[in-house]
């Protein structure tokens, strides 16, 4: 199936009223029409020929006919919670937030604890940029109704289904639990200083380096079977701090997660096992580096590469995707 | 069906700890933060976490039919 388009092509999907997700370099979006879409920036993208890297091209999730949008909205990080009372009565929420934003940060932190949150399935992704222009452009959300941007914002796109119709939510996560040390935290966040290591609490920048943790491995949480991973961004040895992709968690217990021998091969089966075909899905752009993926192929799961995937809360390193089921 | 708020299955579900197999994700991560909230608040916390649970399958009951089966059985 098609994914990849050029900015022709999605002027003319624009046109033709079709409900649209849109991913591609924060350029390409300059002169699109009105619509009903909306779009973050990152030029990764996992397409029908493998995985690809590219500015000039958009990764276009069209929706099925099915898909009535009922709101399309922008929210500030302080009207984040607010999310929730917007679910629509019966379908999917598509949320996107700028990388590294007040809104990215707040949503990770205290989502979990937005009222409903879970009645509905909200999922989506980070926005990003190419690894070249760190520091250069910031990451942003597009709004296809208004053809507002944000770098600062939230874009959610709120869809309708049929009462016969239901969303289901899912997670492909390779990494699991390690046999290794039981490591809990005694505050939630994105940066972390010390931890408790099955038991005994030690600086976490000693013990990683002590015991020489690979962090291309993520932290992993069991939430009752389901693995929820939280990547390392950096180690400062200086500071003694150690900075991660999603914020962990007082309480939660988390192990440094058990290798993968080859990411493609090992997905293609788990994915084939699972026999889905999804509306839509997003995949981890540390798995994209990590695991080679660029012209290799996830099975015939595609989607953008990203900055952090949402399945209600933020994950990291995490394939999310949404099935329709009829009932 | 979905018990009555008041059924002692509610307390049991969110005191109880235990691992119930659920195949739902919206499920497991409901049930996570159900467990957390009682671990990190106590008895304090019994009221919204059985709301949270409550209003969840009600919403979902169709689709998280069988993980509602797990609770009740």
């Amino acid at each position: 199936m098609k994914s990849i388009y050029s900015k022709e092509e999605v002027k003319d999907l624009i046109k033709s009223n079709k409900v649209l997700l849109l991913a591609g370099d924060e350029a390409l979006f300059s002169g699109l029409p009105s619509g009903n879409w909306i779009g973050g920036s990152i030029p990764y993208f996992m397409g029908e020929t493998g995985g690809v890297t590219t500015k000039g091209s958009f990764f276009v999730t069209v929706l099925p006919d099915e898909c009535k949008v009922s709101l399309i909205k922008q929210y500030a990080a302080s009207q984040l919670k607010d999310i929730t009372a917007d679910y629509p009565k019966n379908g999917i929420s598509f949320i996107i937030i700028p990388a590294t934003s007040d809104a990215h940060i707040k949503f990770a932190n205290e989502a979990s604890s937005y009222p409903n949150l879970f009645n509905s399935p909200l999922v989506g992704w980070i926005s990003g940029l190419h690894l070249d222009d760190l520091g250069k452009v910031a990451p942003r959300i597009f709004n296809g109704e208004t053809q507002g941007n944000s770098s600062t914002d939230a874009i959610v796109m709120h869809v309708e289904l049929p009462d016969n119709m239901y969303p289901q939510t899912d997670i492909l996560n390779l990494f699991t639990q390690g046999s290794g040390d039981t490591i809990e935290f005694e505050s939630d966040g994105f940066e972390v200083t010390d931890a408790i290591i099955n038991g005994k609490k030690m600086n976490f920048s000693d013990y990683l380096s002590d015991n020489k943790i690979n962090l291309e491995l993520p932290l992993v949480a069991d939430y009752s079977g389901a693995m929820v991973n939280v990547s390392f961004q950096s180690v400062n040895k200086e500071t003694k701090k150690v900075n991660l992709y999603a914020p962990v968690f007082k309480g939660v217990i988390y192990k440094v997660a058990t290798p993968i021998s080859n990411y493609e091969v090992n997905f293609k089966k788990e994915i084939e096992k699972r026999n889905v075909t999804p509306i839509f899905s997003c995949n981890c752009i540390l798995n994209y580096l990590y695991a080679g993926l660029e012209g290799k192929k996830t099975g015939k799961i595609m989607g953008p590469m990203t900055f952090g995937e949402i399945a209600y809360m933020l994950l990291n390193q995490t394939l999310v995707y949404v099935t329709l089921v009829e009932k | 069906m979905v018990p009555d708020k008041k059924n002692s299955v509610w307390k049991k579900f969110i005191t109880s700890g235990k691992e119930y197999g659920f195949t739902s994700l919206a499920t497991k991560m409901m049930y996570s933060r159900v467990k957390l909230l009682i671990k990190m608040k106590g008895e304090s916390a019994h009221d919204e976490a059985i709301d949270i649970a409550y209003n969840f399958f009600v919403k979902n009951s169709k689709l998280v039919e069988e993980d509602l089966n797990l609770i009740n059985s």
